[in-house]
């Protein structure tokens, strides 16, 4: 028997390191970085306080600065006692749901319809112990529940929970999430390699793959919304379908753009690792998947990120396509309220249809997924950014005839290559597509 | 390098060694092993490279323990085999014994087994129906399928008095009779039944994903099929018609009027159509079974401590797995000289390593479950 | 129900070759050397009995006896083989190149009686661990077993837990004895 040193013995050392080398790693890119790379967040910061301001009250009294902060710190407990509760009943609301759809009751037992069953859930979560396998990776099993855990509480300060209610309206605005969201990546492959658990690495595999797959069509999903817009922040993205910004008449941007829209739901649902893309941790394949061998509170983080992503994601998706907290007036409501009730409205709605998903489709298989990000989903999100630049190009030039010539100018040989090269692409990809649709089908298995 | 490897109690020939394969432990303890299912996969990424099945989690030795039992004692043990379809592991047994003691069996009893069997077809199958959804990733045909398959049980409860070891065939006839009470569970039971099958049919066989996953995946043929000597709705499904309920016509099956389902795919998809058409024909000889029912005696009155004459037979009947046959050697003692029974579960998984082998991990679960073993069978 | 051979296509299939043959309750069996299986399954299989229903064994007083059942799907034409092997003597010519899925049927009877196949791809126990001793479906087994028979790996694989608590645990180490 060797001597073991009294810090490893009490485990402590690859927590203090890992947690060293984070908070290392976030001091570096700010002192690197500088100032120029943190001003945007401060100025969304501050832009966001506007809206606060006119909910809650001037200044007064106190100091902006101090006042500056409370609020601050405020915004930031809201946004994570709302996530955590929403992240707590989702999966309450998803097994009433499912229960509906399946002819069953669901939870009826805690409290008063199963209301409290997320609480105690909760706390069985919380009381149990942390298995830590005997060959695991101590600091990854420790620090990847949290890094999947973290970015996703940190991407939910963009939402606009209703009018005026947008925590922090960066100037990064929706790109933000996709900064965010890559982080949650690690953390899931995190996890999966320091379980030493075949399983889990099959998991963790499947997840990356997955996850940085689906983030291109979604990214030019998101875009073509962006571009219609003319605004990269939530909440001008938002006004531009309220109050006719982009386009010069509000609309919806569902009604123009219902191909960017499914595309970004499918994206989403995957980016989700939900049925029928829940491949990471398919059940009757991998056991678990990259989560087999988490138990207490760090399953708990995991299981709250899944359902703060969803929360996260639905958000979105209401915010890009169906007009945010749009809507009108409810009685006895105020402006303020019935926006966010709007809102959740319509996070409930896109939630419901993503939890029907899962009461009816079976797991696609991973070179089946691969095929309809690779083959279906990218193309047709490009020709769709593609032609909806075309139109909005149009439309500047309808407004603006002067515009005209300076483009035609200046960008007529770019102009003709993309031409050429997006009618070349079409060409490739339509072929393949019709050998697809009339040699065998779509989701035929390959050879 | 030795060419020969252990893992945890296992002996695998390593064919070769390769940086990028690992050695994939599936089961005994897994969600989709049906059971207690041991395979040990080398897979190269997601494709599986070869496949070593290990079996033998689930033995009891149904076999040995048969011999040191009365006649009647080996029935029980049957139960114990197939749980999923115990009755046709009851008339296995207890068909050649009686060939063997030349024993009539009173009409009625023969018409009951028939009924109680093909209810016994319904659990099982729905069982695989709700099982198969559960390995491919979609939750809710496995609700609709129990929910069904309760009331089911409740049914082979009211006839045999247990939910899952029924013991209700027994030598000369059936453990209880079928009273106007039973009667009229079992046809409110059909007439719900039969939208319910429409209603799950439309939930998976239309599903573009259930049929991309299904369709073209574990191709059998029949010649393959044949050499391993694999029978059943996996047979059926590869275009080979062979059902010994109609080619045997055992019971009273030749009294009913029935089609076989057979597909000429021979994929997984057909393997499923096969078992679901095969629940609907049921539905149909049960309710001719109640139709028709003769009047008479249930069971021909035998003494407990049986004596079976000295002879040995093989005789087999039709499973929802396949044939299962039984071989009863007896040497005119009250106690069996040898049974052994040939398990259809455990033929038909001797064909799967060879499927798996090229497939990905997904379609593995896939298969196996499309082939439906049952490891209280497969290791008896 | 007669015992006595009658025109058959099981039979028929088999030719005229030296062989025992009765009728048992309308199912043709045959019995023959061991040394003529391989040929005669092969004919068989010719004829059109392409599946080797079951494949199990049988001790009796004088010997063990392997019992072959055959089956043709086009008719339903049923035969059974039988191969008689004396004690001292239990070896069998292996039918898997006939039929592949006989592989399986002859792992069992090995592992239940003892008899080894020649020429068997892979023979090894198959519903009992590797290192049982015994062969519990021969007449000199008893019911509850020789001894208790937790299986060897176990409490090797449980120790080599307890004695490598730092590192991934690998199979393989722990048959290497590593420490």
């Amino acid at each position: 028997m060797n001597k073991v040193p009294f810090l490893k013995k009490i485990g402590l050392l690859p927590f203090l390191a890992g947690g060293a080398f984070l908070f290392g790693l976030v001091f570096l890119v700010w002192k690197v970085l500088g100032y120029p790379t943190v001003q945007p967040l401060i100025d969304g910061m501050r832009g966001g306080l506007v809206g606060w301001q006119s909910a809650f009250g001037g200044p007064g009294e106190l100091p902006l600065g101090i006042y500056t902060t409370i609020i601050l710190v405020l915004k930031l407990l809201g946004v994570m006692v709302v996530l955590i509760l929403v992240g707590a009943y989702s999966t309450y609301v998803e097994r009433k749901i499912l229960a509906f759809m399946q002819d069953r009751l669901g939870p009826t037992r805690v409290g008063y319809k199963g209301l409290l069953q997320p609480i105690a859930d909760g706390l069985k979560l919380i009381q149990k112990e942390c298995i830590v396998p005997l060959g695991a990776d101590k600091v990854f099993h420790y620090w990847a529940p949290i890094l999947v855990f973290i970015p996703s509480m940190m991407g939910a300060v963009i939402i606009p929970f209703g009018e005026g209610l947008i925590p922090f309206d960066l100037s990064m605005g929706v790109l933000y999430l996709f900064a965010i969201g890559a982080i949650g990546v690690m953390g899931i492959f995190l996890a999966a390699h320091g379980s030493d658990n075949k399983y889990s690495s099959f998991g963790g595999f499947r997840a990356v793959g997955q996850l940085i797959s689906y983030e291109v069509p979604l990214a030019f999903s998101m875009m073509t919304v962006v571009l219609l817009a003319g605004d990269i922040r939530v909440g001008g993205i938002i006004d531009a379908q309220l109050k006719g910004g982009g386009l010069g008449f509000p609309i919806w941007f569902i009604v123009p753009q219902f191909l960017g829209f499914l595309i970004f739901f499918i994206a989403n649902v995957a980016e989700t690792n939900r049925v029928p893309f829940d491949l990471p941790e398919a059940e009757s394949e991998l056991v678990s998947g990259f989560h087999t061998e988490f138990t207490g509170i760090r399953f708990a983080f995991f299981f709250l990120a899944e359902y703060v992503n969803i929360f996260i994601a639905s958000s979105m998706i209401t915010t890009l396509f169906l007009g945010g907290y749009g809507g009108f007036d409810l009685p006895f409501l105020g402006q303020t309220l019935s926006s966010v009730v709007w809102f959740a409205l319509k996070v409930f709605l896109l939630f419901f249809a993503i939890v029907w998903l899962r009461g009816t489709l079976p797991r696609l298989r991973i070179d089946q997924l691969m095929e309809l990000c690779w083959k279906r989903l990218v193309p047709l999100a490009m020709i769709n950014f593609f032609v909806t630049g075309i139109i909005k190009l149009a439309n500047e030039i309808r407004l603006n005839p002067n515009l005209l010539w300076p483009i035609l100018e200046k960008g007529w040989g770019t102009a003709l290559l993309f031409f050429i090269l997006f009618f070349v692409g079409m060409v490739v990809w339509v072929r393949h597509l019709l050998k697809g649709v009339f040699g065998k089908p779509a989701l035929e298995r390959r050879a | 390098m030795s060419d020969r490897e252990t893992f945890s109690g296992t002996t695998v020939l390593i064919e070769r060694e390769s940086e990028d394969r690992f050695w994939l432990n599936m089961g005994p303890q897994h969600p989709s092993t049906h059971g207690v299912f041991r395979i040990l996969l080398e897979t190269e990424g997601e494709v599986v490279t070869r496949v070593v099945p290990v079996i033998g989690y689930l033995h009891r030795g149904v076999e040995k323990l048969s011999e040191n039992r009365e006649w009647m004692g080996a029935i029980p043990l049957t139960d114990r085999m197939d749980y999923l379809s115990a009755i046709y592991s009851n008339m296995a047994l207890v068909q050649p014994v009686e060939t063997l003691m030349g024993i009539e069996v009173p009409e009625r009893a023969q018409w009951l087994r028939v009924l109680s069997m093909e209810i016994n077809r319904l659990a099982s199958h729905l069982l695989f129906y709700g099982t198969m959804g559960l390995d491919l990733g979609a939750l809710t045909p496995f609700f609709y399928a129990f929910r069904q398959r309760e009331k089911v049980q409740y049914l082979l409860e009211l006839l045999s008095g247990q939910r899952i070891t029924h013991n209700y065939i027994r030598y000369g006839g059936v453990r209880g009779d079928l009273t106007p009470a039973i009667e009229k569970e079992i046809r409110a039971f059909v007439e719900g039944f039969v939208p319910a099958l429409t209603e799950m049919e439309a939930l998976l066989s239309e599903n573009e994903i259930f049929r991309g996953r299904m369709k073209g995946l574990g191709v059998t043929k029949p010649d393959f099929l044949e050499s391993y000597a694999v029978t059943g709705p996996i047979l059926r499904a590869a275009g080979v018609d062979w059902d010994l309920r109609r080619d045997s016509s055992y019971a009273a099956y030749d009294k009913m009027d029935f089609n076989v389902p057979v597909h000429q795919d021979g994929d997984c998809y057909a393997r499923w159509w096969v078992r679901f058409q095969e629940m609907v024909e049921s539905t149909r000889i049960i309710q001719q079974c109640l139709d028709g029912m003769p009047a008479g005696k249930f069971k021909k009155p035998l003494p407990f401590f049986l004596k079976v004459p000295r002879g040995e037979i093989y005789q087999s009947v039709d499973t929802p797995r396949g044939d299962l046959g039984v071989y009863v050697v007896s040497d005119g003692s009250r106690f069996p000289y040898r049974i052994h029974y040939r398990a259809p579960s455990f033929c038909n998984l001797s064909a799967i390593p060879s499927l798996i082998e090229g497939e990905m991990l997904a379609d593995v679960v896939a298969i196996l479950g499309s082939f439906d073993p049952v490891f209280g069978e497969v290791d008896r | 129900m007669s015992n006595e051979p009658v025109a058959s296509p099981f039979l028929q299939a088999l030719g005229d070759a030296p062989q025992q043959t009765e009728m048992l309750f309308g199912m043709p069996v045959v019995i023959m050397a061991r040394g003529r299986i391989p040929q005669a399954l092969l004919d068989l299989k010719v004829a059109g009995f392409g599946v080797l229903h079951d494949l199990t064994a049988n001790e009796k007083k004088e010997g063990l006896e392997v019992v072959y059942q055959l089956l043709r799907l086009s008719d339903g034409a049923r035969g059974t083989l039988k191969a008689q092997l004396p004690h001292e003597q239990l070896v069998m010519p292996s039918v898997v190149a006939i039929h592949p899925g006989a592989e399986w049927h002859e792992r069992e009877v090995f592992d239940m009686f003892g008899i080894s196949f020649s020429d068997h791809p892979d023979l090894r126990r198959i519903l009992l661990p590797e290192d049982w001793e015994g062969h519990p479906l021969r007449k000199d087994y008893p019911v509850g077993g020789f001894k208790d028979t937790t299986p060897l790996w176990a409490f090797e694989e449980a120790a080599s837990l307890q004695k490598l608590p730092e590192r991934t645990l690998l199979e393989e180490d722990i048959l290497k004895g590593q420490e």
